[in-house]
């Protein structure tokens, strides 16, 4: 390799190098931060942020999943459960249950605010087909948690699974 | 002087040392390999995380990311014929790109369809796809369609498709830090948890519901089982981003990462994530162990041939051209 080229690549191993660690460093000063800037459109570009917090710094202590109550105008109500991993097959976990486990844990959160809307639309779209002759009125986003509770007050034996929910409606989407 | 000399001396044989291109040939295959299962795995969704009528609208993905975002959907108006076209043009690239057929190319489509696809709907990906974009990404800069691949079959007959067989290993260096680096930050980040410290983090995360896949009788009940997988956990991951770069120690670690990933996923239901894993993990292998493995499986292929049915013209043509090809390796 020639050394135009080489010096080439280093520059571009430097750049990756950057990139890989470019969310764990604080960089606050306006000249570090203006180092970044080209590694953070790179990442940008992609979503390449790189935090590998997989269980960490603890794992979550909760079992979680979200329903949508739609009202009708002739006052019947219809639910949709979004699809709970543990109560589907190992197929559909790799197909979509792992997807819908991660975007259940995002949208249940308030600081995703923004796609609430989309999402009571969504399982509007869902529950169409069985209510197809009634007018929605309204849909109701619940957020559902069982909590773990700490080892050592009780032990729960391993594939058991949690009986009770604690439930907060936590949005409703006008719909007319 | 003499010290920067020295560095940059280091600095060449660590990345630009030359080894044969069979190594990240096979990792290629692997890495495509597991892509194809999760584009197989992925084709059902695609009315609910890409279409026009997906969980999230493309409005609220604009709106989150206006700035320049590799994605292709901002640029067109989205349908399901336009989402069925993308998804059908990275299943074709997917394709080329294992049988290594205009093999970067291919690559550079593959990255483009699936970045696109994973910005159509940033909120349901977690550490896998950002893996798979992430490599894929590096991929592409490497000789990776040189060696096992119809491009370099080709190479025999059309000089365009001739290349060379051994190269400057700096984007398996790269990969190599990358892999380091997920395990080290991963260490760090659980450092700082109580429960990590106190030996429960593998309790609390194999009673996540969604996350169990199958059990051991008595083993995962027991809390002594559980702290040991805890602390073990820490320690093959600090080993697996550590001690994986000392020659001593590189082929017990490896071994032992690999059950570990095999060991999470019998536990635990993180689809790809694991896989992933072991498939980078094969990068720490040196390009001449590779190659050896390679050549085994080239010969038992001409093996195979030469037993076949087919008529002994055509056996010779084909083990021929095979043979000439693999000898421009050595």
């Amino acid at each position: 390799m020639s050394r135009a080229k080489k010096i080439l690549v280093s520059g571009f191993i430097l750049f990756n190098l950057l990139a890989m660690v470019r969310v764990h460093l604080p960089l606050e000063q306006p000249l570090l931060k203006s180092l970044y800037r080209p590694v953070d459109s790179y990442l940008n570009f992609f979503s390449l942020y790189q935090t590998w917090t997989m269980f960490a710094p603890n794992p979550s202590r909760a079992n979680v999943f979200l329903t949508a109550e739609v009202e009708f105008m002739d006052g019947t109500k219809d639910t949709y459960k979004f699809p709970k991993a543990s109560e589907l097959n190992m197929e559909d976990k790799f197909s979509f249950g792992e997807r819908y486990r991660v975007i259940s844990d995002v949208i249940r959160k308030d600081i995703n605010s923004f796609l609430w809307a989309d999402t009571a639309k969504f399982a509007l779209r869902k529950l169409r087909d069985s209510n197809y002759h009634k007018i929605p009125l309204r849909v109701h986003l619940v957020r559902h948690w069982s909590e773990i509770p700490d080892v050592n007050s009780k032990f729960i034996p391993h594939l058991t699974k949690s009986k009770s929910y604690d439930s907060y409606e936590f949005f409703t989407y006008e719909v007319l | 002087m003499k010290t920067l000399k020295m560095m940059i001396n280091k600095w060449d044989n660590f990345f630009f040392e030359e080894k044969p291109t069979e190594g990240i040939a096979l990792f290629r295959i692997v890495w495509v390999g597991l892509l194809l299962m999760y584009y197989f795995a992925d084709i059902g969704n695609i009315q609910d995380f890409y279409g026009p009528h997906a969980l999230i609208s493309l409005d609220t993905v604009r709106e989150q990311f206006p700035m320049l975002h590799a994605n292709i959907f901002h640029m067109f108006n989205i349908s399901y014929e336009f989402t069925y076209f993308v998804v059908t043009v990275y299943g074709l690239s997917l394709a080329l790109a294992l049988i290594g057929l205009f093999t970067r190319p291919a690559l550079t489509v593959v990255l483009l369809c699936m970045t696109s696809l994973h910005q159509r709907n940033i909120w349901l990906l977690s550490s896998s796809e950002l893996l798979m974009r992430t490599i894929t990404l590096l991929l592409i800069f490497s000789p990776c369609g040189h060696s096992l691949s119809i491009d370099s079959f080709l190479g025999n007959f059309f000089p365009r498709f001739k290349n060379k067989r051994t190269w400057s290993v700096w984007v398996v260096r790269i990969i190599q830090i990358q892999v380091s680096v997920i395990y080290l930050w991963t260490v760090f980040h659980k450092l700082k948890g109580a429960t990590w410290l106190e030996g429960t983090a593998v309790y609390y995360a194999t009673r996540l519901e969604d996350l169990t896949n199958f059990t051991v009788p008595y083993l995962m009940n027991s809390l002594i089982f559980l702290k040991i997988m805890t602390w073990g956990t820490l320690i093959i991951e600090f080993a697996l981003g550590f001690f994986i770069w000392f020659k001593k120690w590189r082929k017990s670690v490896l071994i032992l990462g690999i059950i570990f990933h095999l060991g999470i996923q019998y536990f635990m239901s993180i689809p790809f994530f694991e896989l992933y894993l072991i498939a980078l993990l094969i990068n720490f292998f040196t390009p001449e162990e590779l190659k050896a493995f390679a050549d085994k499986g080239v010969n038992t292929f001409i093996q195979g041939i030469q037993e076949s049915t087919l008529g002994t013209e055509i056996k010779e043509k084909i083990v021929r051209t095979l043979r000439e090809n693999h000898e421009t390796v050595k």
